[in-house]
Order: structure tokens, then C-alpha cells, then sequence
């Protein structure tokens, strides 16, 4: 049988068979294995959890430096990390389209399960449902994911400070073109890559460094950098200052979003962390960042000033400033 | 982003900005008609960096502000129809008519397509020929000629279900209209410089001939229009109006005569009544 | 008003080229620009070329400005 069947998700043979050969087989570990309702953790001694949960809905499925699968591992990996745990569980539900390719969802769960190993956490609890024919479009999952949060690590955007660094681990914008570009009716073709990808080794680079000189950490997602700048300041009550000059952005991703009438600044990242840290450590926590090959375009981009809150302010290449606000609608071509 | 050579220019600009404003009786109004200026001007904080005698006024040419809520309130009705494929630029898609807007529609089942091309409707026109596929004319003189070339082809391949709801404009007699206006001063223009690609220097003699005002057509970087503005400066010193091209690597005085020769076939300009 | 971008033509075939805008490419009309060719710079707007560009002219752009304002502060000393 080459597609997924209703019966798929009927919980009988056929929902066995599938959980059996193409879940278990690529994602077995001790507690997956037992495949019993609920997965028994052990608690740790000391130190708190992290609990994150995030839904993907991507389309295209499969897409130039990724696919839905591995980013459904990194997208809640990357929110625990930057919450300063160490992600050790992750829950998969999958809700997938009558007459799916069983063998791309072999891919994906494989994708997930290399995603999931390179990092070192276990997909220990799952479900899947399957859906009449376009009530869902292919394939979403949803993951979510436990993680350990060392005593002393206390991150939030209440601990920022005036004269903290904020500090970019990598280029901006190229998730957001790479789907761009594969979306119906603009079919443009680019070398840009998503840089869907965990942040955990970075993340915890930085902690190493030493985690009271860490104020918070974001990983950002949809609305772009200017988006998490946005929330950043308003959580913390403090203005965040950037210089444009200092932001990285590739010159495909520039020239790509010149065409379409779009800003890197609010173009989607999938493997980016932002972090706001002291300035005594920050030359050390830059230099830490690249030396790890997903931090070598790492960089400072701004700092922190008191006033006026809850703002970002860009200082522009010309030299002068203007506020940076957060995305508004959608991201749609645009020929003014 | 900016290398040494390109901040060394926007500096000398600026000096030579600032020395040359001081000569001006009174302070200028300057317009810049062109909403892609408009951006260019916030995005990179010209304004701030200007002398205070000189003074940035946005102008009519944004294709979305100078569409009149009627017609969006008849593309509104077009997207309820049965049948039909609204074929946009992503810049309508969130402007409200005057009780819903193509977003909302979406939302409620209306099929509603961004493209970044004429040619890309067309091809819905060519994917879906049971659909009537509607493209919205938004823009000016840059972007009218490509919706001429989408219905020319269109005839060709005999597309019947491919259709085009004109709402261009015209950039020419929205600056007359201006330059008469009472209320409105306006001491110069920043011209469009991609409309200029198109219509040349010529269509724009009468700013200078008619009004005495400088009329520079200007590229989108800020040393294009900071250098766009230090010509109107020295048009000011020498008191000789003229109409100028800054934006040299793109526009020439004869513009783009295939395209326009698009425009003259293709469409029929008309003035909409309660408009200019 | 109009968002256009320049890109160098890197392939041709009938009234379509593909053009390369910083290292992205697509497929635009050069039915508006006929004489547009193979290696030649162009605007893009809206999936078309809409101009030429006059690539020299994009390159003397900085070296003019200074000419000119050489030339007006003459004029000025001449005046004044």
C-alpha cells in the first residue's frame, strides 16, 4: 500500500502496522517502545522543568534546507533552549491528509528521528489521526517537548539591564525567502538554504560562558527579528537599539526581498538565536558563538538603553534613527 | 551593507545640502510624488538628517492610496461572485472598501490570488479556464504597460476567461492638479523614477515651463535622493527651472517608446469623476 | 509607486529571460524592452524589464556627482 488510508487512523491492524513500521521503527527508545498510554519520566533531583509546545503547519513540506519533520524537533527544541534547559522529551502528534505518500512520511519521521538524535533528546509519546481528504493540507504535526533547567539559570526579559548587548547568532531572513520562493505564483529560484537547525549548542555556549551574564535568549520565528526585538522590549521595559549596519543579512536574501517589496528584518528565521547579555562578557560570548559553525556569522547588533520603553529604535545605515515596529498582516508581495 | 565610498558620499552630500540651503530665502515644501520614495525617505531617516529649510512632503503615488473605495468596494463584489479568481498585488490585498476588504473575503472562501506579475494571472487564466480569472490594475505608468502586454497575450492564446478591472493612474495631471491647487505649495518635485523609466523627462516640461519648479527625476537609494535634492537646491540658486535626471543609469529623456506605445493601444485615459 | 530592481540577463529564449538579482533568478518578459540581450543589465518590475540599464553610467554615478560639484562651486566663484 503506497498512500495513507482512512483506516490508518482507526486505531485497528492497519493503525498498528503503521505505528510499528514507520514510528517505532525509526524512533525507538525505551519508552517509546512500550507504547503505552502515557510515557513515566523520571523527575530530577534538583533544578526545574521546561515545558514548550509548537504546531507545523509549513507548506511546502519538504523544502531547501529542511523538511516539516526536522523542523518540527528544532522549532520546540529551540524554545526550550532558549529557556536555558537541556530538552530531553518530545511528544509527536501527527494528523495527516487521506492519501498521503506513506514513503514521504517515512522521510519525515526518518528527518525527525535524525533531528531528534543529533540533538539527544527521545520522541517518547505520539498519536496519530488520519483525516478525510482536504480537511487538513497533507500533513501537520505538533510537538511537544521537557526539558531540565539547571539550578541558577534564571532567564527573562525582566533580568535586562541598560548598557546589556544584544547579539545575533546568524544571518536573517533566509527561512523566510527559501519558502518564499517556492510558493505558487512567485516561482523565483535562490541559493538561499532555510536555516532550520537547533540553537541548543549555541544556547548553551553562552550559559558556559557564564549564565548570570545571560539576561534572556529568543530563538525568532515568524515576524522576524523585529518582531522578537518588539516583544523583548516590552516584556523587559526597556529600549532596545540596533544599527542596520551591523545586522546580517545575506545579499541574495537582501536582493530577493528588493525584488519583492518585503524587509529581512521580518522574514522568518528557523535557527537563529538572539541574545541579550552584559556587556562586561560580550566580547567572550561572541567569540565562543563562532567557533561553533551555526554561530560563524554571529555578531552584536545593538544594546539596551533605558528609555523611551518598550521601543526598538534603528539607527539606519545613513545615520539617523527611526522606530522599528513589530510585522503588521502578512508578508505579501508588493509592487509599492 | 554600506561600504566606506557610499557613507563617504551620503556625507558629502549632506555638507553640500546644508551649505546650499542656507542660501534659500524661505524654506522649500519639496514633494516626493512617488510612494516607493516615500518608503525609502522613513526607511533610511532622511528627514532627520536634513536641514530644517527643507521640507519632504509625500505625494499622491502610492497605487493604494489613491484607489478610490468605490472601486475596491466593486472588487469586493467581483471576489463574492461564484467562479472567479481575484488576481492581485499582495499591496491590496489588506485595504479596506468601504464594508470589507479581499483579506476578509479570503477568509470567507473568496479565492483570491497574490501574484507578482500580470503573467503570473494569466497563467491562472491558462490553469483554471472554468474560472474567470479578474486582474486588478493598480499602479502607475511603470506597471500599466504589463497589464497592456497580459491582455495582448491574453487575445493571443485566446484566454476569454481572463479580464482586467483597470483602476491605473496617470502621474502627469495629478502634479497640474497639485501645482493649481490653492491650498497646496509646492516649491519642487522629486519625479517617480520608475514611472520616469517609462514616460522620459518630456511628459514633465510643463512643472518647469508652466510652474517655474525644479523637477528632478530621482532614483530610490538615499544618495539618489539626496543628490536629487542638491540639484533642486542648485536650480534654486540659479534660478532656472528645469526638469533634471539624477537617476541616469535608468531613465532616459525618450523613456521606454515600446512601452508606451503599450499604454497609447491599450488603454484610454479617462478622468474618474470627483478625482482630479 | 513602483518597486523596481535591476538584474543582469543570464539567459534568453523568445521574449522571456532569465535574469539573475543577486544571485536569485527568474523568469521575466523582455517583451517591453526588445532590444534587451544576453549579459545586459535591466529593471525589474512587476516580472517584466521595464528599462535598460546603462550599467557604465550605475558605476560613474559616484565619480559624476563630484564632477558636478566641482563644477557648480566654479560657477559659483565665477559668479560671486
Amino acid at each position: 500500500m503506497d498512500n495513507i488510508v482512512l483506516a490508518h487512523g482507526s486505531g485497528g491492524r492497519l493503525h498498528h502496522e503503521l505505528i510499528n513500521e514507520v514510528f517505532r521503527a525509526q524512533l525507538s527508545n525505551p519508552r517509546l517502545d512500550q507504547l503505552l498510554d502515557a510515557a513515566i519520566l523520571d523527575l530530577p533531583s534538583e533544578g526545574r522543568l521546561a515545558f514548550s509546545t509548537d504546531s507545523f503547519v509549513i507548506d511546502p513540506i519538504f523544502f531547501p534546507g529542511g523538511d516539516i519533520g526536522c523542523l518540527a524537533v528544532y522549532g520546540t527544541v529551540n524554545d526550550l533552549a532558549v529557556s536555558g534547559a537541556i530538552p530531553r522529551y518530545l511528544s509527536a502528534g501527527f494528523i495527516i491528509e487521506e492519501g498521503f505518500s506513506l514513503s514521504e512520511l517515512k522521510t519525515i519521521v526518518t528527518s525527525m528521528r535524525q533531528a531528534a538524535s543529533q540533538i539527544g533528546v527521545e520522541v517518547v509519546t505520539g498519536d496519530t489521526k488520519v483525516v478525510g481528504r482536504g480537511q487538513v493540507d497533507k500533513l501537520f504535526i505538533n510537538t511537544a517537548g521537557i526539558g531540565l533547567v539547571p539550578a541558577g539559570i534564571n532567564l527573562s526579559p525582566g533580568q535586562v539591564q541598560s548598557g546589556d548587548q544584544i547579539i545575533i547568532s546568524g544571518t536573517l531572513g533566509d527561512h523566510g525567502l527559501a519558502i518564499l520562493a517556492q510558493r505558487e505564483g512567485l516561482a523565483f529560484s535562490t541559493p538561499v538554504k532555510s536555516d532550520c537547525g537547533s540553537v541548543l549548542r549555541l544556547a548553551q555556549a553562552l550559559l558556559k560562558v557564564d549564565p548570570t551574564a545571560v539576561r534572556c535568549m529568543r530563538d525568532p520565528t515568524r515576524g522576524g527579528l523585529a518582531t522578537t526585538l518588539n516583544e523583548l522590549a516590552q516584556q523587559g521595559a526597556v529600549c532596545l537599539k540596533v544599527e542596520e549596519d551591523r545586522i546580517p543579512v545575506l545579499p541574495a536574501v537582501q536582493g530577493g526581498c528588493a525584488m519583492l517589496g518585503m524587509d529581512p528584518l521580518y522574514l522568518a528565521n528557523e535557527g537563529k538565536l538572539v541574545a541579550i547579555v552584559s556587556p562586561d562578557r560580550a566580547d567572550e560570548m561572541l567569540s565562543v558563538l563562532q567557533q561553533i559553525p551555526e554561530g560563524q556569522n554571529a555578531c552584536r547588533i545593538g544594546e539596551v538603553q533605558e528609555a523611551p520603553r518598550g521601543i526598538v529604535l534603528l539607527r539606519t545605515a545613513l545615520g539617523a534613527e527611526r522606530v522599528l515596529g513589530m510585522l503588521e498582516g502578512e508578508l505579501l508581495p508588493r509592487i509599492c | 551593507m554600506w561600504d566606506r565610498v557610499e557613507k563617504e558620499k551620503v556625507r558629502k552630500l549632506l555638507t553640500e545640502i546644508a551649505t546650499a540651503a542656507q542660501a534659500l530665502e524661505q524654506p522649500l515644501a519639496i514633494m516626493e510624488v512617488c510612494g516607493t520614495h516615500t518608503v525609502a525617505i522613513a526607511q533610511s531617516g532622511i528627514r532627520d538628517l536634513l536641514p530644517a529649510q527643507i521640507r519632504l512632503l509625500s505625494g499622491p503615488g502610492c497605487p493604494v492610496c489613491v484607489t478610490d473605495a468605490r472601486d475596491l468596494d466593486k472588487v469586493i463584489s467581483l471576489a463574492e461572485r461564484p467562479g472567479v479568481i481575484i488576481a492581485t498585488y499582495g499591496d491590496l490585498v489588506r485595504v479596506p472598501g468601504s464594508r470589507s476588504s479581499l483579506q476578509e473575503k479570503r477568509g470567507q472562501g473568496a479565492r483570491v490570488q497574490v501574484v507578482y506579475s500580470a503573467l503570473d494571472a494569466l497563467e491562472l487564466a491558462a490553469k483554471y479556464p472554468e474560472q474567470e480569472v479578474v486582474m486588478l490594475g493598480i499602479g502607475f505608468e511603470t506597471t500599466a504597460p504589463t497589464t497592456a502586454v497580459a491582455v495582448e497575450q491574453a487575445r493571443k492564446r485566446r484566454l476569454t476567461n481572463f479580464s482586467v478591472l483597470s483602476m491605473h493612474k496617470v502621474v502627469p495631471p495629478a502634479l497640474r492638479a497639485l501645482l493649481t491647487d490653492p491650498e497646496v505649495k509646492i516649491d519642487a518635485f522629486i519625479n517617480p523614477g520608475h514611472v520616469c523609466t517609462i514616460l522620459g523627462s518630456e511628459p514633465f516640461n510643463f512643472v518647469a515651463q508652466e510652474f517655474h519648479r525644479p523637477c528632478v527625476i530621482t532614483g530610490f537609494e538615499p544618495t539618489d535622493i539626496l543628490e536629487g535634492i542638491w540639484m533642486i537646491l542648485q536650480q534654486y540658486r540659479r534660478q532656472q527651472w528645469q526638469v533634471e535626471i539624477q537617476y541616469r543609469r535608468a531613465v532616459q529623456p525618450q523613456g521606454n517608446p515600446v512601452a508606451q506605445e503599450y499604454l497609447a493601444r491599450y488603454f484610454q485615459s479617462v478622468s474618474v469623476p470627483g478625482e482630479v | 509607486m513602483c518597486l523596481a530592481v535591476p538584474g543582469k540577463i543570464v539567459e534568453v529564449h523568445e521574449t522571456m529571460a532569465t535574469v539573475d538579482i543577486a544571485g536569485n533568478k527568474r523568469q521575466v518578459s523582455l517583451i517591453l524592452t526588445p532590444e534587451a540581450q544576453l549579459g545586459d543589465y535591466v529593471l525589474i518590475h512587476a516580472g517584466f524589464a521595464i528599462q535598460m540599464i546603462d550599467e557604465k553610467e550605475a558605476q560613474e554615478t559616484l565619480a559624476l556627482f563630484e564632477e558636478w560639484a566641482e563644477k557648480e562651486r566654479q560657477l559659483e566663484e565665477g559668479l560671486g
